[in-house]
């Protein structure tokens, strides 16, 4: 089974490293804090701790690949400028 | 005796678009990736069209999230919709795997837990999608550096059942294939024998590289697909095993993101890309000629 709160919880683990450091510390109430029910804690029981690590690190070096073009955008349109 | 005509081409970069338009007579076919086109002038898309007169072309997009148990939303569909009709392309793709949920943007693919439930939300996706586009998308396993939690099928079952229930073919990406098995210690092979050889379409190929951390005290390492590194043997010989189980014409595509090599050198992989699917074919069985 899989739940969308549960799908919403995989994409904060990988996107919020003090929730990830958290949850990695103690799995089952860090669960439960964010709101998963017993059957979806069930789910963690045998999670892939170091895959959690590797997957995170690579999902934000992504988003901070994306923002450099931004970034890269609005320093030459403005260098335009002035 | 049945011929077969596969194919071999590139996926298009900007820094690469030289070395494609010189070489045009060496690559047979070109994927576009449709998030480039999402916000392309009139000018642009014409240019593609352009390019389409000469060389077969096939759009591949990364953003839709379709292996998800929430709907996509409609806008983001509508804005696929427009590139798709505006570029016509042979085919269109998508990745198995969620990129958001609700306000949160995990920024690339994830993997989502292998049950009943995410096949048949990928499923409804599917069709939400093709009743936009006109067009259903091919489904492609994705490389993951996690194995999924939640999940209660193997990654074989998970993606047999899906295309099943989506009723869509594969495009399988085998440097994925690869670095899941390694990570994961399975065995490729039997992930071929897991899924239907004739919903196979489209192969990606590419590289990657080793990365590592200390977890729990003790140093892991696991292969990331980061289409930054030239294609290693062990892809050229799932290329092989593939083309000897797959009855249909298939369509190589070479990814590579970035630390551009040689023009000579993406050709030479081309090359070996196509010495591996003779292989195969040739392996294959009498009824069947590769071209």
């Amino acid at each position: 089974m899989s739940t969308v709160r549960f799908e919403r919880f995989l994409a904060r683990l990988y996107t919020d490293a003090d929730l990830l450091r958290r949850f990695l510390a103690d799995p089952m109430t860090t669960a439960a804090r964010c709101g998963l029910d017993d059957t979806e804690r069930s789910w963690l029981r045998d999670v892939d701790r170091a895959g959690l690590v590797f997957a995170s690190e690579s999902f934000g070096r992504k988003r901070a690949s994306r923002r450099q073009p931004l970034l890269r955008r609005f320093v030459a349109v403005f260098r335009g400028r002035f | 005796m049945a011929v077969v005509f596969d194919r071999v081409g590139l996926s298009w970069r900007g820094p690469l678009a030289a070395a494609i338009l010189s070489n045009l007579d060496r690559i047979d076919v070109i994927e576009l990736m449709l998030e480039d086109f999402i916000d392309a002038s009139r000018a642009q898309l014409g240019g593609v069209r352009l390019l389409r007169q000469t060389t077969p072309v096939m759009v591949h997009g990364v953003s839709l999230g379709l292996a998800s148990l929430r709907p996509v939303a409609s806008r983001r569909l509508d804005r696929v919709a427009r590139v798709v009709d505006a570029i016509a392309p042979e085919s269109w793709s998508e990745h198995l795997a969620f990129v958001r949920a609700g306000d949160i943007e995990i920024g690339h693919l994830a993997a989502p837990p292998r049950t009943q439930a995410t096949i048949e939300g990928t499923a409804r996706n599917v069709d939400r999608a093709a009743t936009v586009l006109g067009a259903r998308p091919l489904l492609e396993n994705i490389a993951t550096l996690v194995d999924p939690p939640g999940s209660d099928l193997d990654e074989g079952a998970w993606v047999r059942e899906t295309l099943s229930a989506a009723d869509t073919d594969l495009l399988l990406d085998l440097h994925n294939l690869h670095a899941n098995a390694t990570n994961f210690d399975f065995d490729p092979i039997a992930f071929l024998d897991q899924i239907p050889m004739d919903r196979v379409r489209q192969i990606h190929i590419a590289g990657g590289r080793w990365v590592t951390h200390t977890v729990d005290g003790l140093a892991e390492r696991r292969l990331l697909d980061d289409h930054l590194h030239d294609v290693p043997d062990p892809v050229y010989r799932l290329l092989v095993e593939v083309a000897a189980r797959a009855s249909g014409p298939l369509t190589v595509i070479l990814e590579r993101d970035g630390r551009f090599p040689m023009t000579s050198t993406l050709l030479r992989q081309l090359d070996q890309a196509r010495d591996a699917l003779r292989e195969g074919r040739g392996r294959a069985q009498p009824a069947a000629e590769a071209v």
